[in-house]
C-alpha cells in the first residue's frame, strides 16, 4: 500500500459528468473524454506497481520534466486502463525516457510521428491483450488504453501539446507540431505477439535476450504504417521478396542504422515454419533483398539521401543498416496475408522488462 | 431527492523543473577565429546560414570557415557532432529549420 500523500492539486467536481467536461476545459485531455482520476483509483495503479507517488519513473531534459510514477497514474487512470496494466504503462514510459530513444523527436515533430510498443511474455495473456484479429485496431481494452495512457502522458507531463489546429487557447506552448498528425498517436501501434501458435518463431523478446517466462516491451517511434498484400506468395522466399519491394519503393533506404518493425500475420508465418525458416532467416532475406546501390536508387528517382549515404554511387543502400535492426513480430488474425511494416522515426529500438507486481 | 455527492480529481499536468545553467564562455571577437556553421538541412537552414556567415565574413577577419550538417533525429550523431564538427571550431552557429 502507498503512504505517502499525493502532490497533485485537487479539483472538486459535482460529478462524473461534470468532471469529463472539467478536463475538457483544461485542456487535459486527447480530444476524447477520460476517466477522471480520483485519489483512490490513482492509489489503486501505485499499489499495482509497488510504488510510492513520488518514485522517479525518468527524467525528459528536453522539457525538463521529471516523470513520477504519480503522474503517469493520474494519466492512466485517465486513459481507462486498469490497475494491473500499469506496470506496462510504467515499462514503455520507462524505455521511452532512455535517451537513446531520443524521444524529443517523436513528441515534436512536423512528421507526426506515433510510438508503437511490442507485448511479449505472460503479462498479454495476464491482462488479456489482443494478440489475433484486429490487434491494431480497436475493441481490446488493454491493447487500447496503455497506449492511451502513454500519449496522455505525452501530453500532460512531457508537454507534448498537439495544439489541434490552432495556438492553444489557454497560452500553452504547443509542442507537438505535427503537420497532419495520424490516428497511431490516439492509442500507440499496440501490438501483442503471438507467441504461441507459431514456437520455432522465436518472440521479439527471446531474440532480444530475454527469456520466454519474462514479460518485456519493446518500444519504438513510427511515422506510420504500411499495410501491403501477400497473399498469393506461397513460400517464404516469395514473402520476404514481397516485402523487401515493398520497403525499396518506401524510399527511405539507409546506409546505416534505422530500423524496421515487421507485423506478419499467421497466414504468412505459416509459410516460413513450413520452409523452415526463422525469423533470423526471414530478415536477412528482407535485408538482401532491399540492398541496392546509391546510383540504382536514384535511377529509380529516389534521392538516396538516407542515414550514412554519400556521393559515391557504389555505396550500398539497404533499409537498415544491419540485419539485426530488423525486427519481426507475428500476430493478426487467421486470414488474409497483409503484412504490416513500419519505418522509424529517430531514436532506437528499446526493451525493457515489465516490473513484476507488488 | 438524492443528493449527488461531490467528487475530488486530480491534476495529471507536470510543470518544467527550472535548474539554473551555465552559458558557455564568450569570445571577445571572431577576429583570428574559426567559425562553425552547420545546419539542419530543413528548408532554408543552409541559405539563412550562408548569409549570416557572409556577414560575418565582411565584418571580421575569420581564420576559417569549418562548414557542415547534424541532424537532431538520432540523439547519438550528437556526440559524433560535437565530435567531428564542432570541436574544430571556436564560434559555432547552428541554423535549425524546421
Amino acid at each position: 500500500m502507498t503512504t505517502k500523500a499525493l502532490e497533485s492539486a485537487q479539483y472538486e467536481v459535482d460529478s462524473v459528468a461534470d468532471a469529463i467536461e472539467f478536463y475538457y476545459e483544461k485542456g487535459w485531455t486527447d480530444g476524447l473524454p477520460v476517466v477522471p482520476p480520483t485519489e483512490d483509483k490513482v492509489r489503486a495503479f501505485l499499489d499495482a506497481a509497488g510504488l510510492e507517488p513520488d518514485t522517479v519513473i525518468g527524467t525528459y531534459s528536453t522539457r525538463k520534466r521529471v516523470v513520477t510514477a504519480e503522474k503517469v497514474a493520474i494519466n492512466s487512470v485517465m486513459a481507462g486502463c486498469l490497475p494491473e496494466y500499469f506496470p506496462v504503462v510504467l515499462a514503455i514510459m520507462e524505455s521511452i525516457l532512455q535517451p537513446q530513444f531520443n524521444l524529443h523527436v517523436p513528441n515534436s515533430t512536423t512528421g507526426g510521428a506515433a510510438l508503437g510498443f511490442i507485448v511479449n511474455g505472460p503479462i498479454r495473456d495476464e491482462l488479456g491483450m489482443n494478440y489475433r484479429g484486429n490487434v491494431l485496431g480497436p475493441g481490446n481494452r488493454a491493447n487500447s488504453t496503455i497506449g492511451r495512457a502513454v500519449r496522455l502522458s505525452q501530453i500532460n507531463v512531457l508537454g507534448s501539446l498537439p495544439g489541434a489546429g490552432t495556438e492553444d487557447p489557454l497560452g500553452r506552448p504547443v509542442f507537438d507540431r505535427a503537420t497532419v498528425g495520424q490516428p497511431g498517436k490516439y492509442a500507440g501501434y499496440h501490438i501483442a505477439e503471438n507467441e504461441d501458435d507459431y514456437p520455432s518463431l522465436l518472440p521479439v523478446h527471446v531474440e532480444r535476450g530475454f527469456s520466454r517466462e519474462q514479460s518485456v516491451v519493446t518500444v519504438f517511434a513510427t511515422n506510420g504504417h504500411v499495410q501491403l498484400s501477400a497473399h498469393s506468395e506461397d513460400s517464404a522466399q516469395k514473402i520476404a521478396d514481397t516485402v523487401a519491394r515493398h520497403l525499396v519503393g518506401s524510399g527511405r533506404l539507409v546506409a546505416s542504422g534505422g530500423y524496421c518493425v515487421l507485423l506478419i500475420p499467421p497466414e504468412n508465418a505459416g509459410y516460413l515454419v513450413k520452409d523452415g525458416w526463422s525469423k533470423a532467416d526471414f530478415r536477412q532475406a528482407v535485408f538482401e533483398g532491399t540492398q541496392c546501390t546509391v546510383d540504382a536508387l536514384r535511377a529509380q528517382g529516389w534521392p538516396a539521401r538516407g542515414r550514412g549515404a554519400t556521393d559515391d554511387g557504389e555505396q550500398t543502400m539497404a533499409i537498415t543498416g544491419s540485419p539485426d535492426d530488423i525486427h519481426v513480430a507475428i500476430a493478426g488474425g487467421p486470414a488474409g496475408g497483409f503484412i504490416h511494416y513500419m519505418l522509424p522515426y529517430g531514436g532506437s529500438v528499446i526493451s525493457r522488462e515489465v516490473r513484476s507486481q507488488a | 431527492m438524492v443528493v449527488a455527492e461531490r467528487m475530488r480529481v486530480l491534476d495529471p499536468t507536470s510543470d518544467p523543473v527550472i535548474e539554473a545553467g551555465t552559458r558557455a564562455a564568450r569570445v571577445d571577437t571572431l577576429d583570428g577565429k574559426v567559425l562553425g556553421l552547420f545546419n539542419n538541412q530543413k528548408l532554408n537552414a543552409p541559405q539563412l546560414l550562408e548569409m549570416v556567415g557572409e556577414v560575418l565574413g565582411e565584418r571580421y577577419n575569420l581564420k576559417g570557415i569549418v562548414r557542415g550538417t547534424y541532424s537532431s533525429s538520432h540523439h547519438h550523431s550528437w556526440s559524433e557532432w560535437v565530435e567531428k564538427g564542432a570541436s574544430q571550431c571556436d564560434v559555432v552557429i547552428i541554423t535549425h529549420g524546421d
